[in-house]
């Protein structure tokens, strides 16, 4: 596989060593390590080379990392302190790529050692050393003794592309390199040649190195990685192979140019670039033209800006792999490389081939081949930029989908039955309730069910096969399971597969809004050329098929919300199996604050998003408002085992059904049938899961639901509960208070929360962090169905930010889908899974700048919305924040009915 | 200053890890004592200069580490060399299966070429299983040189390397002939045209 990073981590760190500078002669040594029992011979001696990897000046603190390659070809993560106070360097090993976690642990181990006793140090080594690693998303504290300061660490989600300011790499690469150069050295990667970064500070050196690794998400550097090059081993700069070397600029200025060959080097000091080639010239145009454009607008590169620029540029040389995948009956997914290269514009061919032949571009397919082959679903930054990158190039072979889908129908039907069945009771209770409270929607609702059984048989057996474990024992009310199953046999994942359906549908409907759509790149017209006869699918696309195998236009609108509903159970599937018991806790917990009604899994990711934002405090001095958010995000932590769960098991499922019926109310009737549906599928899942796993974790969505609603009424407590628990944030030894300027806190979440605030009861206000990766998530959907209906402008590639975000979010779901897990391996590094949670994937990625904004971009106002669902403004918000940020589906689709519920409700009925 | 060597080759030698490549390498370096950094930054590289007919060549032969992972090996790999030694345990069919994949991309995707297929481990009868025939049969449709040496027992290790070297020197002189006499044809087309202007006059 591609990746690099280990995968059974067990330990936070290797080792801590402290390393004596060398003196004249004598060559740095260890003077003392933890635990003293490490023993590989190799790592020591290699550590003090490279804590001392040249005459260093030291004139201030500093941090650098440099990266040891085992035989395995994974990484070795050091991090390194000097200190001008002392003649020693702190080391601590690691398998895990959390620079900033790991700085400042040696911030604290350094105040330690200089104030504590050696015994304090020692069993501060030790408790962290035991402690286990957290799993994405959640933190782990750690008193630092005799003093007010504990060590959190915080582990990253799982996706989430590095950004500006949190990522110190990614932010010091940004400021000593410009865009320009940036390009060059991407574009240099990704024709795999020998790179040289040099820099007089190793900290700049050895940022710049692991920034740029990580810019070329999904993709790996699979060759040789030395971010930090030690004098002694200078010669290894001959090497022909493809390598990423950071050299310390002395020690470069002894390497005769002639010796090196052809190779590029950048000098992050003074950010210039030799290379003997022209690796930006020779990147297909239009790639390049949007990487720039979107590297231009300096506005939008805090946060992820910069990392999405380039996945996004990544995205549209690569995303056509989809299209190159083959399944031959019976037989393992391949990858058709002729038919990739012919699937793109012929501007791109060229490179095409020529990436082809990447080390890293292989082992890219190889990963991507290995899970889908494997059945395993899987979901990524990458997929879900592609996801939305394939929707606006147009549907391929249709025809051939068709096709398939109809024989995987046939076969899934068995599987569907049985789920059916299970459903069934969950069903009807749902169907009750709404029938009680929504009167008026009675005859959308009827249409609406007899849509959502029909499509909802096709998915859910094509879901449940491959899945291994479709459990949700939650509340997920959707369709959504019809999507998760077209994931699963393939391991597509559905949201691409639901994005093309809708294009195809599009077409069969003289929709005046299609042109819109049409492929930014001009692959769309060459797509047709494949010849029939070869099992060229779009399983995706097939997959999508399968599910709403007749729809007719108006299904347009649901369908969104069927995909999202299949991500779902997904999600559900996989909150209950990783996490340990307090992790599910607080998933509990929080999805009772999201949603009102039974989002159970949506919630999940949500806590988990939260749990991550909060990580954003640890990096820096953040605004008053992130600190506030990431306190609040502490708080759930805290509250969910505490008061959670005490005020939310009280609440019976009697409670459940009025907050349903009140969020139906004001959604629609199309919400209604979802609700039911998602029920239903709650159910199965919940009955599969307690089959199988037999965890008490899975309680019904209804409990869920009782419990947020209780929630709401605790929400104000939480602020300051957050403050008392984590006064984390105010840790003196915040690395990057030393090294960096202090950034102001990117303004991502906060437009998000204030607009939420605004629209929402205080609970989503409290939540803000949380409720934003809630709204990215429901948000694809909306953006979609907005687009298909209405939206007019498409800039090509270039996604509104809104709508790649929201795209992302999708796909997040999909990501927790059960099981995917080493295979991907984020190189972003913030993906790391431990062993034991492998299961718990649910990591969103909380890039919630651009939700709302996406959201207005398709015209959803949330202010607008309140007002259409009309009704008592807190009561209608409150409900109508549940419902979004509970579901993607559920709220997605509400948004869509704003405005245009009543045109949807109309379809329907005719179609009835 | 004068060059201790008249010519500098790079070469690679792949293989899947556990098959022997650090003992060649060993076998083969100049000084034995220096120690391997393949373990630590996941590349190593071993000098020795040898004479052949007269000609001292410095060889670098470079090594990476988790080669096994690749299903494929891709041409941006073997850009910069100037051969390649392809090794396969001869007691591991899996690792011989691996070369057979790589050295098929080497020669539909790469330039390379300067090849020798090395069959290690050959010094327990007992536990072969990759057979010669079967090797040489592969090594004749590559079109490429089979040895099976002994890095521990040293057999068949310096004439390994030899040949590869020879090889490489081979490859640059015929490549160095063919310039020439390209440059030199359009040296001559002037030169003839110059006389024959030449002789007009």
């Amino acid at each position: 596989m591609g990746s690099r990073l280990r995968d059974n981590v067990q330990h936070l760190f290797e080792c801590f060593c402290e390393v004596a500078a060398p003196l004249a002669e004598k060559p740095p040594w260890i003077l003392q390590k933890y635990p003293t029992s490490f023993s590989d011979e190799e790592i020591l001696k290699s550590v003090p080379k490279f804590a001392y990897p040249c005459e260093i000046e030291n004139l201030m603190v500093q941090h650098f990392s440099f990266v040891l390659t085992s035989i395995d070809s994974k990484w070795t993560f050091g991090f390194c302190r000097h200190d001008p106070k002392t003649d020693t360097a702190l080391v601590i090993l690691s398998a895990l790529p959390w620079h900033e976690i790991f700085y400042k642990l040696l911030n604290n181990i350094a105040t330690l050692m200089s104030n504590g006793t050696g015994e304090d140090l020692w069993k501060f080594l030790e408790t962290v050393y035991k402690s286990p690693v957290p799993i994405p998303g959640s933190s782990i504290s750690i008193p630092v003794p005799n003093s007010k300061v504990n060590f959190v660490c915080q582990s990253p989600k799982q996706f989430q592309l590095p950004s500006i300011p949190e990522n110190r790499n990614l932010t010091e690469y940004y400021s000593a390199v410009d865009a320009h150069n940036m390009m060059i050295i991407f574009a240099s990667m990704l024709y795999e040649r020998r790179i040289i970064f040099t820099s007089k500070r190793l900290s700049r050196l050895s940022a710049c190195v692991q920034a740029c690794n990580a810019l070329i998400y999904p993709m790996i550097w699979q060759h040789i990685y030395i971010p930090v090059l030690p004098l002694s081993l200078i010669d290894y700069l001959l090497a022909p192979m493809p390598f990423l070397i950071g050299v310390p600029t002395p020690t470069l200025q002894r390497v005769r140019k002639s010796d090196l060959g052809e190779v590029v080097i950048l000098d992050a000091d003074v950010n210039t670039i030799e290379s003997p080639f022209q690796d930006l010239e020779s990147l297909p145009q239009d790639v390049v033209t949007n990487l720039k454009k979107a590297l231009r607008n300096r506005s939008a590169l805090l946060g992820d800006g910069v990392s999405r620029a380039f996945l996004r540029a990544l995205v549209q040389l690569t995303a056509g792999y989809r299209d190159a995948l083959t399944l031959e009956q019976g037989q393992s997914i391949t990858f058709n490389q002729n038919a990739f290269v012919e699937s793109r514009p012929s501007s791109m061919q060229p490179f095409l081939r020529k990436m082809l032949e990447l080390q890293i571009f292989q082992q890219f397919i190889e990963e991507r081949l290995n899970m889908l082959n494997s059945g395993l679903g899987f979901s990524d930054e990458f997929e879900m930029e592609a996801c939305s990158y394939s929707a606006k190039s147009g549907s391929k072979f249709m025809q051939q989908y068709r096709e398939w889908t109809y024989a995987m129908r046939k076969e899934s039907s068995a599987f569907f039955r049985s789920v059916k069945d299970k459903a069934n009771p969950a069903v009807k209770y749902a169907v009750k309730s709404v029938k009680d409270k929504g009167k008026d929607m009675k005859t959308a609702y009827k249409g609406l069910k007899w849509k959502g059984r029909s499509n909802r048989n096709d998915t859910s057996m094509r879901f449940h096969q491959p899945r291994s474990a479709p459990s949700s024992p939650t509340s997920d009310r959707r369709p959504i399971d019809f999507t998760s199953p077209p994931k699963s046999p393939n391991g597509f994942t559905a949201t691409t597969s639901y994005r093309k359906d809708l294009r195809l549908r599009n077409s069969n409907f003289t929709d005046p809004s299609r042109k819109q759509y049409s492929p930014l790149s001009p692959s769309s017209p060459e797509e047709s050329d494949s010849p029939p006869e070869r099992v060229n699918i779009d399983l995706m696309q097939e997959l999508r098929h399968v599910i709403f195998p007749n729809s007719p236009p108006v299904d347009r609108t649901l369908k969104p919300v069927r995909s999202l509903d299949s991500l779902r159970p997904a999600w559900s599937g996989h909150i209950r199996h990783g996490p340990p018991p307090s992790t599910i806790v607080t998933n509990q917990t929080v999805t009772p604050s999201v949603k009102t009604t039974s989002c159970t899994p949506h919630s999940t990711t949500l806590i988990n998003s939260v749990t991550q934002s909060s990580i954003t405090p640890n990096t820096n001095d953040t605004s008053s408002s992130q600190i506030s958010a990431n306190n609040r995000t502490f708080l759930f932590d805290a509250l969910d085992s505490k008061q959670l769960n005490k005020t939310g098991e009280e609440t019976d499922r009697s409670s459940l059904l009025p907050v349903s019926q009140r969020s139906n109310d004001n959604v629609q009737s199309s919400n209604f049938l979802h609700e039911i549906q998602t029920a239903e599928f709650t159910k199965y899942n919940a009955l599969s899961y307690s089959r199988k796993a037999g965890v008490k974790q899975c309680t019904s969505d209804i409990e869920n639901s009782a419990r947020s609603t209780k929630f709401y009424g605790d929400d104000t407590t939480f602020p300051s509960h957050g403050s008392d628990l984590y006064p984390k944030e105010n840790d003196p030894f915040d690395t990057s208070k030393v090294f960096m300027p202090p950034y102001l806190q990117p303004p991502i979440f906060q437009p998000t929360n204030a607009s939420l605030s605004v629209n929402c009861h205080v609970p989503s206000h409290v939540y803000n962090s949380t409720s934003c990766p809630a709204y990215s998530k429901e948000s694809p959907e909306v953006p979609d169905l907005i687009r298909l209906d209405s939206t007019t402008s498409s800039d090509d590639f270039d996604p509104l930010l809104s709508k790649s975000s929201e795209c992302s979010k999708q796909m997040t779901q999909s990501l927790n889908i059960p099981e995917m897990s080493e295979g991907l391996s984020n190189p972003l590094y913030p993906y790391f899974q431990p062993l034991h949670k492998s299961n718990d994937k649910q990591q969103r990625s909380s890039d919630s700048a651009g939700d709302l904004d996406l959201l207005q971009a398709y015209g959803l106002d949330f202010n607008k919305f309140n007002i259409s669902n009309g009704g008592s403004p807190s009561k209608n918000s409150t409900v109508c924040n549940t419902s979004e940020s509970s579901i993607n589906i559920g709220s997605t689709f509400s948004l869509g009915l704003n405005t245009p519920a009543i045109k949807s409700q109309n379809n329907w009925t005719k179609f009835e | 200053m004068a060059r201790e060597y008249d010519h500098l080759f790079k070469l690679l030698i792949i293989g899947d890890s556990g098959v022997g490549k650090s003992s060649l390498l060993l076998r083969f370096a100049d000084n034995t004592f220096n120690g391997s950094y393949i373990t630590t930054i996941g590349v190593d590289f071993k000098i020795q200069t040898v004479d052949v007919d007269g000609e001292r060549v410095k060889l670098q032969i470079w090594d990476t580490a988790g080669q096994e992972r690749f299903r494929t090996i891709t041409s941006t790999y073997y850009r910069g060399t100037h051969g390649v030694i392809v090794v396969y345990d001869v007691t591991s069919g899996d690792s011989f299966a691996n070369v057979k994949r790589w050295l098929h991309e080497i020669e539909q995707n790469c330039d390379v070429v300067n090849r020798v297929l090395v069959g290690n481990k050959n010094d327990a009868p007992n536990e072969k299983v990759v057979l010669t025939e079967d090797a040489q049969r592969f090594a004749n449709q590559m079109g490429i040189q089979l040895f099976e040496t002994s890095a521990k027992d040293n057999i068949n290790v310096q004439e390994m390397f030899m040949a590869i070297t020879r090889q490489v020197l081979r490859t640059k002189k015929e490549r160095k002939e063919r310039q020439a006499i390209q440059t030199s044809e359009t040296v001559n087309l002037r030169k003839s045209t110059k006389q024959h202007k030449k002789k007009c006059c």
